[in-house]
């Protein structure tokens, strides 16, 4: 994960700028006035206060939530089954909702699509055939689709009605709707990128704590695998890593070994980063006063270290998650990630690889979209919580 | 306490063998590491072979400019830093135990009489925590109190330091400096401990608020029969404080005397610089003191011989190949300063109070200024004081 958060950093701040928004600097310990008012707040709640102060992180965490929630319901609020093809339909461009129509005002509806073969190009062409209206209906019935293997139904959020053309983002080549294909890859991607920050935090915050806080061999040990673990470039040893993975395996296997890969290799950033953080509260004045005070190691780490940490755990594992995401994608995109039927961001956009395609189909480039999108969501919050914990973090 | 100038009460000579710490040879070395392997290149000699003598009940003054390795000498007296080499014998219930012999266990409940009070109210309090947590601490973990007991007693702590026991939910952002020393002092006294090590826990305050815990501690010091060992970079906060002072220079004891007799009769040429830098605001009149120059020297590369010969004005060749040594130069009054240097102090200060008599009675008026100006003023910042609170 070397490289990745240069590229990773050198988004959020484009996207900022983009914004308009300035980088606030972290802000001097809390005005008289401030520790007056709040003096009975815990540390957390003067987090969150001044967290719900910094626009663009609390816009990075909504967009999150918005996220996190469409790809947990991906199915209910897909229009079609992922896997669905429209022969009739493939490569079709995003289709227009319309509310007017020769005669009159209507609900909001979509035409009909007639698909041709334009003579000249050889190309599949669409026209919308206006004389017949397919009204767009909320609550509707759809392709059965099981929910998470706790209920099978076939009610979907929106529609235009069974087996009728409705692609609000286009289709792929095999005609299958690519919002829909959007939103239940992007569940791959993002627990993706959750389960493997859980595991290489796991793993890392445990070899940095210890790392940190024993010192000595031990500590020599551990920075020296982080070290040769770094001293490969990180995408093809990720790269290596999963085409051990058996081609044949299903599809959820391969999901967790992706999983494993990322974390075994994202691992020793975040162990650095909680090594130096221990190392630093190891030495400082309040855990020494823990020490006179009699305290023995465990409750050091678990009363003292551990929750001055927390904030700064929970930073860098938001700014990770982003190039979790990011390497899931690379891996999907070359090919050696997520295999279908499963689908991710990554291998969404793979179908987008060349030119030629691009130029024809651009609606194909909406996973990375979306993969831009989430990235800088996560970036924004995680420097939103650091911030907010910055002036009281001591 | 002892006013500036008076001595020691009879009660502490009577107490004389009543000795409750007694450190010998203690030194303290910090590896420097470089290069990539991290080899061993050379030491810090922080603390370079310190004897000290404390009696029950005394305050002894540590002072030394900063790096000089006073923080190392009180960490490593309860082993919060691991000495390299020495004794430390500790008087406790009718024993006198080696520190250093201790296993980590044993030092732990040792602990309990062995108490700390940081330079930083800010850097030593956990953020975290809320004042109650953090006071209760020792009672805790060493399993003193529980329940309404421990609550009882954290609150009666709270009150004696002179904080409300509705300050203790609150966090420690919301205290000033003062009030923060106040909860530190608070978590030392808990336990109840007989030598308090107290790290210039002044000199992160403001003025006004110094003289304040100045006093507490000496109140505190009277009603729980406490040894304290006080630690400053300036001599006029100790003076005001201790009984004893010794003078540190690159980990070493240069002098050590009675307050009294250390300020009327310095008998090292630090000292003597460090009382000039002290004693009087007004630059024209300092130089008549003397003075030493340039900066402390790198702890790592310490001088040869005198370790103060590269700052001394009366440097001569043979100091920097003879190690002096601690010598008494009065009754209970050491120096580390060589003979030659004694006997030019000596002459110049005779040369000063052939000088005038004018001058001379200036100079003699200096001793009881020492004390700090702040004395005078008992107002805690007003801003955060416990009996503002009603009003906002
Ligand atoms: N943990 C450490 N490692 C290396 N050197 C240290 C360490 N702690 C202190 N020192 C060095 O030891 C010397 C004495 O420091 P200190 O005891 O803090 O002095 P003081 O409290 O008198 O200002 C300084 O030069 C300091 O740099
Ligand atoms: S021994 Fe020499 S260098 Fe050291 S204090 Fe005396 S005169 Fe100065
Ligand atoms: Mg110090």
């Amino acid at each position: 994960m070397t490289e990745n958060p240069t590229l990773v950093q050198r988004l959020t701040d484009l996207g900022r700028r983009a914004l308009g928004m300035r980088r606030r600097l972290p802000s001097a310990p809390p005005p008289p006035a401030e520790r007056k008012k709040y003096k009975g707040y815990s540390q957390w709640r003067l987090v969150w206060r001044r967290f719900l102060r910094n626009r663009a992180g609390v816009a990075g965490g909504v967009v999150i939530l918005f996220i996190a929630f469409c790809v947990f319901f991906a199915e209910f609020l897909s229009p079609h089954h992922v896997n669905t093809r429209y022969n009739e339909y493939t490569h079709m461009p995003p289709q227009r909702v319309h509310i007017f129509s020769a005669d009159g005002i209507h609900l909001p509806f979509v035409y009909a699509i007639r698909g041709y073969v334009d003579p000249e190009t050889g190309l599949r062409k669409y026209v919308e055939d206006r004389s017949t209206r397919h009204t767009i209906r909320f609550f509707t019935r759809g392709d059965t689709y099981s929910f998470y293997g706790i209920f099978e139904s076939d009610i979907r959020f929106i529609g235009a009605g069974q087996g009728n053309p409705f692609f609000l983002l286009g289709t792929d080549r095999f005609g299958r709707d690519l919002l829909s294909r959007i939103l239940v890859g992007g569940r791959v991607s993002f627990t993706v990128g959750l389960l493997a920050v859980f595991l290489s935090l796991t793993l890392g915050t445990m070899m940095g704590m210890i790392s940190g806080y024993y010192g000595g061999v031990i500590d020599n040990f551990v920075q020296r695998t982080i070290e040769v673990i770094y001293s490969f470039p990180s995408i093809p040893i990720l790269m290596a890593l999963s085409a051990l993975l058996p081609p044949h395996w299903p599809g959820y296997l391969t999901f967790m070994g992706i999983v494993t890969v990322l974390a075994l290799v994202g691992w020793g950033g975040l162990a650095r980063e909680i090594r130096g953080k221990t190392l630093a509260i190891r030495d400082s004045d309040f855990v020494l006063a823990a020490r006179v005070a009699g305290a023995k190691d465990g409750r050091i780490i678990f009363r003292h270290v551990l929750p001055a940490m927390s904030s700064h755990v929970i930073v860098i594992t938001t700014l990770a998650i982003p190039s979790f995401i990011l390497s899931e994608s690379t891996l999907s995109f070359l090919g050696l990630g997520i295999k279908p039927p499963m689908t991710s961001w990554g291998l969404l956009l793979s179908d987008a690889m060349n030119i030629y395609v691009l130029a024809l189909y651009p609606w194909l480039l909406f996973p990375g979209l979306c993969i831009l999108i989430t990235v800088l969501a996560f970036n924004f919050l995680g420097d939103g919580i650091r911030d907010a914990t910055a002036p009281f973090g001591h | 306490m002892n006013a500036p100038s008076t001595h020691p009460a009879p009660a502490a000579t009577e107490k004389a063998d009543d000795i409750i710490l007694e450190v010998r040879g203690l030194k303290t070395y910090f590896p420097v590491k470089k290069g990539i392997w991290r080899r061993v290149v050379g030491h810090v000699k922080a603390v370079d072979g310190v004897d000290l003598t404390l009696r029950r009940g005394e305050t002894l003054g540590l002072v030394g400019e900063s790096g000089c390795g006073k923080t190392t000498l009180g960490r490593s007296i309860i082993r919060l830093i691991e000495p390299t080499a020495g004794s430390i014998h500790f008087h406790h219930g009718g024993e006198r135990i080696d520190l250093m012999q201790l296993g980590r266990g044993e030092m732990r409940r040792l602990r309990r009489e062995l108490q700390y009070i940081f330079q930083d109210p800010f850097s030593s309090l956990n953020p975290w925590m809320n004042v109650f947590d953090i006071v209760s601490e020792p009672l805790v973990v060493n399993r003193v109190a529980s329940g309404s007991e421990l609550r009882g007693r954290v609150e009666s702590l709270i009150r004696r330091v002179g904080l409300k026991p509705d300050h203790l939910r609150r966090y420690p952002y919301a205290f000033s400096g003062g009030q923060r020393q106040r909860i530190g002092i608070a978590r030392a006294l808990a336990l109840n401990p007989s030598l308090i090590i107290a790290d210039e826990p002044v000199s992160a305050l403001d003025v006004s608020v110094q003289a304040q815990i100045l006093n507490l501690l000496e109140e505190l010091q009277d009603e729980f029969n406490l040894t304290y060992i006080f630690v400053a970079h300036d001599l006029s906060v100790v003076e005001h404080i201790s009984d004893r002072v010794a003078v540190m220079y690159l980990g070493e004891i240069v002098e050590t005397a009675e307050s009294g007799e250390l300020y009327r009769n310095p008998s090292h040429p630090y000292t003597a610089a460090l009382l000039s830098a002290v004693l009087d605001p007004d630059p024209d009149r300092r130089p008549e003191r003397p003075r030493m120059k340039g900066i402390v020297p790198d702890p790592a590369d310490a001088p040869p011989g005198c370790k103060f010969h590269t700052r001394c004005l009366y440097a001569e060749p043979h100091c920097a190949r003879e190690v002096p040594v601690l010598r008494e130069v009065a009754p209970g009054h050491e120096s580390k300063a060589c003979a030659s240097c004694l006997e030019r102090m000596r002459a110049e200060a005779t040369g000063r109070a052939a000088e005038g008599v004018e001058s001379a009675s200036d100079r003699a008026e200096d001793v009881p200024h020492v004390s700090p100006a702040p004395l005078a003023a008992p107002v805690e910042d007003a801003d955060n004081s416990p009996s503002n609170e009603g009003k906002q």
